[in-house]
């Protein structure tokens, strides 16, 4: 670390790194972080709960462990993170956005929670949530403008993640809740294939639909969050039972191939579409391959399925909750998921073998490409009255299949624009070995003016 | 959007809401937008063709 970096800028790997040989002190980064959201965070409003006392007692630990029996850390050691308001924690409040759960303490930790922590992360405390990880825009703004969303429903995730609160944060995704808060605040999102990381502990959307990811502001984090969390979980029925590969990306076999996915383009701004355009030259000029690739079923197909398995599965959800509080719901919320109690089953059925039919279409655009390149969003952030369009991440919601979204440069607004890679399923290791060459050939995107 | 397909899931819909919520909870406006989104979907998912499955029993039909 150099005189002029601030510990509040280290990423999650740097961080550890400092702490391994003892050039940072655990209880001086969270101490920094917590000066950090005291500084900014009235503007940018990404914490729901910040848990300043306990991660300041666990960063104490840490030194003392560190101290005690070195060879014992863990590969996140003294990394401070965040976890988006749905994953209960043990004894902090987890209210989902939602009124009547203000003073909710559950009594044990998410798994992946726990897994962090096992890793040696430090819970610095909650972000901020859309009610339920569902529509109503958060009160979080983006630190790159105030008058644009910082997408959801991971927001205070996304937003804090590049003002520089925490190194990373947890999110969630069911339709487009990781990757496009990644996009509009300009950090690193992943979300890995579905069954890659336990759901244990986090309060459902749509049980078949629901993934666990991560914000960060570098691709090598995004990896060491993957590696801490991946793996089978008996307590979720969801969870893969699946040997844990290697996710550092240190094979690094030759230029990737792309698959260019025309289809995008046709839902995006002229500014994301000749931006997607620009990133493909660059890359094909860095020897990469480069072909045009177009999905067999329609967007609109691929949207509807979504829409009917989302909207039947969240009506379930909350079939007793919304019975009991109905006042406590936001007003669109609360009209979808009564909409959603109205959907035929035997077309949800019909939705779920359509997801099929579109898994095995999808899985055929991996016959030559290592992953699918398009725009992670369709625009720049938009205003505060939306949270932004999903299209372009639903699809990989519904098939489960992993992706990264990668800051790639400003808009004319000077807004971040982002671009989307999808592996083919479980191939993490490549997708992230992909995405690392991406990180090195793009313009780094500058922290935001916050 | 005025296809006679969707109308009609949209109508069966409304008829479903005002069995289940009554009229005046039908008629809110973001219930009429959560049901009009709902139809549109209904309705594509409906309309598309899907091969048997390879255990279907009338998939040699």
């Amino acid at each position: 670390m150099t005189e002029a970096t601030a510990l509040h800028e280290l990423t999650a790997a740097q961080a550890a790194g400092l702490i391994r040989a003892r050039h940072v002190s655990p209880v001086e980064l969270v101490g920094a972080l917590l000066e950090r959201a005291r500084s900014v965070d009235g503007l940018v409003r990404a914490w729901e709960t910040l848990d300043g006392e306990r991660a300041l007692a666990a960063a104490r630990a840490a030194e003392a462990m560190l101290r005690e029996r070195p060879e014992e850390v863990g590969p996140l050691h003294g990394v401070p993170f965040g976890a988006k308001d749905v994953f209960d924690t043990a004894d902090l409040r987890t209210s989902v956005g939602f009124g009547p759960f203000e003073d909710r303490l559950p009594r044990r930790d998410a798994e992946a929670v726990v897994r962090l922590k096992r890793a040696g992360g430090i819970l610095l405390g909650k972000t901020v949530t859309t009610q339920f990880a569902v529509m109503p825009p958060p009160r979080t703004r983006n630190p790159w403008a105030e008058d644009r969303t910082p997408g959801g429903s991971s927001s205070g995730s996304g937003a804090g993640v590049a003002a520089r609160e925490a190194p990373l944060a947890l999110g969630t995704q069911t339709n487009g809740s990781v990757l496009r808060p990644a996009a509009f605040n300009g950090v690193v999102g992943l979300k890995p294939t579905y069954g890659r990381v336990s759901k244990r502990g986090v309060f459902p959307l749509a049980w078949s639909l629901d993934h666990v990811g991560v914000l960060a502001r570098s691709v090598e984090d995004c990896a060491l969050f993957l590696a801490a969390a991946a793996g089978h979980d008996p307590e979720d029925a969801c969870s893969a039972a699946r040997t844990v590969p290697d996710f550092s990306g240190r094979q690094r076999p030759g230029s990737p191939r792309f698959g260019f996915l025309s289809d995008a383009l046709d839902r995006s701004t002229p500014e994301v579409a000749a931006h997607l355009a620009d990133v493909a030259r660059r890359f094909e000029a860095a020897g990469a391959v480069v072909r045009e690739v177009r999905l067999e079923d329609s967007m609109e197909t691929v949207l509807a399925v979504h829409q009917v398995i989302m909207q039947t599965e969240a009506a379930e959800v909350h079939a007793r909750l919304l019975e009991r509080h109905p006042d406590s719901y936001d007003l669109r919320l609360r009209a979808y998921l009564e909409a959603g109690r109205l959907l035929p089953g035997a077309s949800y059925v019909r939705a779920q073998r359509l997801r099929r039919r579109i898994n095995a279409n999808m899985e055929g655009c991996f016959a030559d490409v290592d992953v699918l390149l398009l725009p992670t969003a369709t625009e720049a952030p938009p205003g505060t009255e939306t949270t932004g369009d999903r299209s372009l991440q639903t699809p990989f919601s519904l098939t489960g299949l992993p992706a990264v979204s990668l800051p790639s440069g400003l808009s004319s607004e000077r807004l971040p624009l982002a671009i989307q890679l999808v592996g083919a399923r479980w191939q993490e290791p490549r997708l992230l070995e992909v995405a690392r060459w991406c990180e090195e050939r793009l313009d780094p995107v500058p922290a935001p003016p916050v | 959007m005025q296809e006679p397909g969707r109308s009609k899931v949209l109508e069966e819909l409304r008829t479903a809401a005002v069995a289940t919520c009554g009229e005046p909870r039908t008629g809110d406006v973001q219930m009429r937008e959560a049901l009009e989104s709902a139809a549109t979907a209904l309705w594509r998912v409906e309309r598309e063709h899907l091969e048997p499955l390879e255990l279907e029993p009338w998939r040699d039909d």
